[in-house]
Order: structure tokens, then C-alpha cells, then sequence
């Protein structure tokens, strides 16, 4: 590492934020600081980014506080109600001359970008369908569960509408060694995000896990068990498209199989140095810090590696 | 009797209905019948 590297401090230090430090420090591109949150609070002295892999509820006022001490912010925060307060943290973004980049982790993030990836491939997007499954430490396992029990909106023929927890439940495959998982509507917010960055999607549905433990149903359990397939640390994100191309219907699938945490740092750690590297807008998302194209190129360097489905979709 | 035993195939197809739609799923998601390839390449300009 050079002398004058820039500083990133990790607020969190969960199995995300730990994998994260791991993998900012082995870059040797920057200089690392595990910070808590008093130490956040007393504004962190010479730290150009902070990255919040804290738990959800607390992530808007840990931001405002990290703009306040003139650092960027990368949040992990998934909820929908924390990622559409962080959004609203634009103008005070824009004022201290910062950006706050919401969405950096494997649901949102990873979801989003294969999701505006795929739709790149069509003249017009139809609908949108993006899920998740897998957890990384107990606070995200939490989390999830909780997720998966609270009411949301889905943007639905042009307009949001008000959706029922676990509501919409439906076998998502996943690619091995996940496989099939039983997935619901849950307090997710790549609907938001995916509305931001393409307005003119009619439709765009998330999905959750509905048990957080990924493993959701005892015919795939009893398989893990025998062949040495999920594990309870597998996880993976799914993103389907459907649209028009010279007026032919088809459908764009992409997937990303990795353990939550891996998956996660993994973005974090990309985008907090494309932002050193290049800067971000006041408020913004990962393509918005980078085209989708360089950051799946950055992650299968990273050995996190996406996957298309050929066959019948 | 015979009604029991109606009321027990009535159950067990009632039953074997909702596994097949359970498994069917409704939209949005692949199926089985193809494979996964990794993105590289042109995939990926």
C-alpha cells in the first residue's frame, strides 16, 4: 500500500463487514479502519468512505453523520423503508459535496445489477422479477425473517400497489447447488431501486426467501444432507427479464450462486473503490458508480461469478 | 364407512392437487429443462 492510500472505514463487523475488511485490506489499494459506532459518531478523522454494514434501522442516521464528517457512504441496507430514507438524503449529499451509493450488498446490489444487465438486451422491458435467498451472520438471518413477514409495495402496471407478506409464493430455481426455493413478497428494495434507474418497466417483482435459512424445503434439505449440496451458507440472486426484441417476446435470466457474505463483501469492495477511482452523484446506486458490465467483470475476478439460464424460461 | 372412505380419497386428492400446483409455481422463474452457463466474454462488452 502506498503512502496517502485512501481511507475506508467499516462500520459493522458482522460476517459481512469482516469478509469486507479481508478483502479491502488484500487489495493493498487502501487503507482500512474497522470503526464502530462511537467511533462514527465522534467523526471519523481522515476516512474517505464509510461503508455501513450495520444493521438496517440505524443506517440513515449513521450516513447523515459520515456526510457530516465529509466522508462518502456505501450502505448495505436492504429494507425498503431504510433505502428510500437513504435516497432522501440527497440534497444534504449534494451539499457537503459527497455521495451516499445505496444498494452495495447481494440483495440489493447484485440483484440490480443483473437485472439492468439483462434488460439492456431488449427494445422493451415487460416485467422485471428479482429474488433472493441466503443470509450471511445471525443479525442478517434477522433480518431476512423479518423481511419475510412485513407487508411492501411492488411497482404493478404502472403504479405501486400495497403487497401482503409471503403473498405470491413461488418456486424460484436457482442454479446448484441451491436449486429450487420457495419464495415470497417480502420488505425488500429492488423494486425501488429498479423503478430509479428504469422508469418506463411496468412491472417489477421481488421476492424473498421465505425461510431465511435459504433451505426452505425439506426435499432439498434431505439432498444437501446426502450429496454435499446447500448448505446453510449458500445463497444465491436471480434476476428475470422479459421483453421485446424486433417485436419477439422473450426471456433474459441471470443468477449468481455464492454464500451471502461472499457475495456481499464482494460488491462492497468493488464499488467502494470504483467511487475512490471515479466519484458517484449525490445519491446513487451501483450503476450508477459503475456499468453493470464492469462490475460482473470486477466480481468473476473476484471468483463471484454470474450465470445465464439457457433452455426454457 | 363409505363415507369415510370417500372423505379419506377425497382428502388424499385434494392433497395430491395442491403438491402438483405447489411444484408447478406460478411465472417468472426458469424451469428445469435447460442449464446454466457462466456469463464471459461477449456477455460481458
Amino acid at each position: 500500500m502506498t503512502a496517502g492510500a485512501p481511507r475506508v472505514g467499516v462500520v459493522g463487523t458482522g460476517m459481512v463487514g469482516s469478509a469486507l475488511i479481508r478483502r479491502l485490506v488484500a487489495s493493498h489499494a487502501v487503507t482500512v479502519t474497522a470503526l464502530s459506532s462511537d467511533d462514527l459518531a465522534d467523526g471519523p478523522e481522515g476516512v474517505d468512505v464509510v461503508v455501513l454494514c450495520t444493521p438496517d434501522g440505524g443506517q440513515t442516521d449513521e450516513a447523515r453523520v459520515a456526510l457530516a464528517a465529509g466522508c462518502h457512504v456505501v450502505s448495505l441496507a436492504d429494507s425498503l423503508a431504510t433505502v428510500s430514507s437513504l435516497l432522501g438524503l440527497e440534497d444534504y449529499a449534494a451539499e457537503v459535496g459527497r455521495s451516499v451509493v445505496v444498494g452495495a450488498a447481494a440483495s440489493p446490489g447484485l440483484t440490480t445489477t443483473l437485472a439492468v444487465h439483462a434488460s439492456a438486451l431488449f427494445d422493451e422491458v415487460d416485467e422485471i422479477s428479482v429474488a433472493a435467498s441466503g443470509v450471511a451472520g445471525p443479525a442478517c438471518a434477522e433480518r431476512r425473517a423479518r423481511a419475510s413477514r412485513t407487508d411492501s409495495q411492488e411497482w404493478r402496471d404502472g403504479r405501486w400497489s400495497d403487497v401482503v407478506a409471503r403473498s405470491g409464493s413461488e418456486l424460484v430455481w436457482f442454479p446448484d447447488p441451491v436449486g429450487a426455493v420457495d419464495c415470497g413478497r417480502g420488505d425488500l428494495s429492488e423494486g425501488i431501486l429498479l423503478h430509479r434507474l428504469l422508469r418506463e418497466v411496468p412491472t417489477i417483482s421481488v421476492r424473498v426467501a421465505r425461510d431465511a435459512s435459504v433451505v426452505a424445503r425439506p426435499r432439498v434439505r434431505r439432498r444437501s444432507r446426502s450429496d454435499g449440496g446447500p448448505t446453510p451458507e449458500a445463497g444465491g440472486v436471480l434476476a428475470s427479464v422479459t421483453g421485446r426484441v424486433d417485436g419477439a417476446s422473450s426471456t433474459v435470466v441471470y443468477a449468481c450462486v455464492a454464500p451471502a457474505a461472499v457475495s456481499s463483501s464482494a460488491l462492497a469492495a468493488v464499488v467502494t473503490r470504483r467511487l475512490l477511482d471515479g466519484g458517484a452523484p449525490p445519491v446513487a446506486t451501483v450503476v450508477d458508480v459503475a456499468r453493470p458490465v464492469e462490475l460482473l467483470r470486477d466480481l468473476a475476478a473476484m471468483g463471484v461469478r454470474s450465470l445465464v439460464f439457457e433452455g426454457v424460461a | 364407512m363409505r363415507a369415510f372412505r370417500r372423505a379419506v380419497v377425497a382428502m388424499g386428492l385434494a392433497a395430491l392437487g395442491g403438491v402438483v400446483l405447489r411444484f408447478r409455481g406460478s411465472s417468472g422463474s426458469p424451469t428445469q429443462v435447460g442449464t446454466w452457463r457462466e456469463l464471459t466474454g461477449d456477455d460481458l462488452r
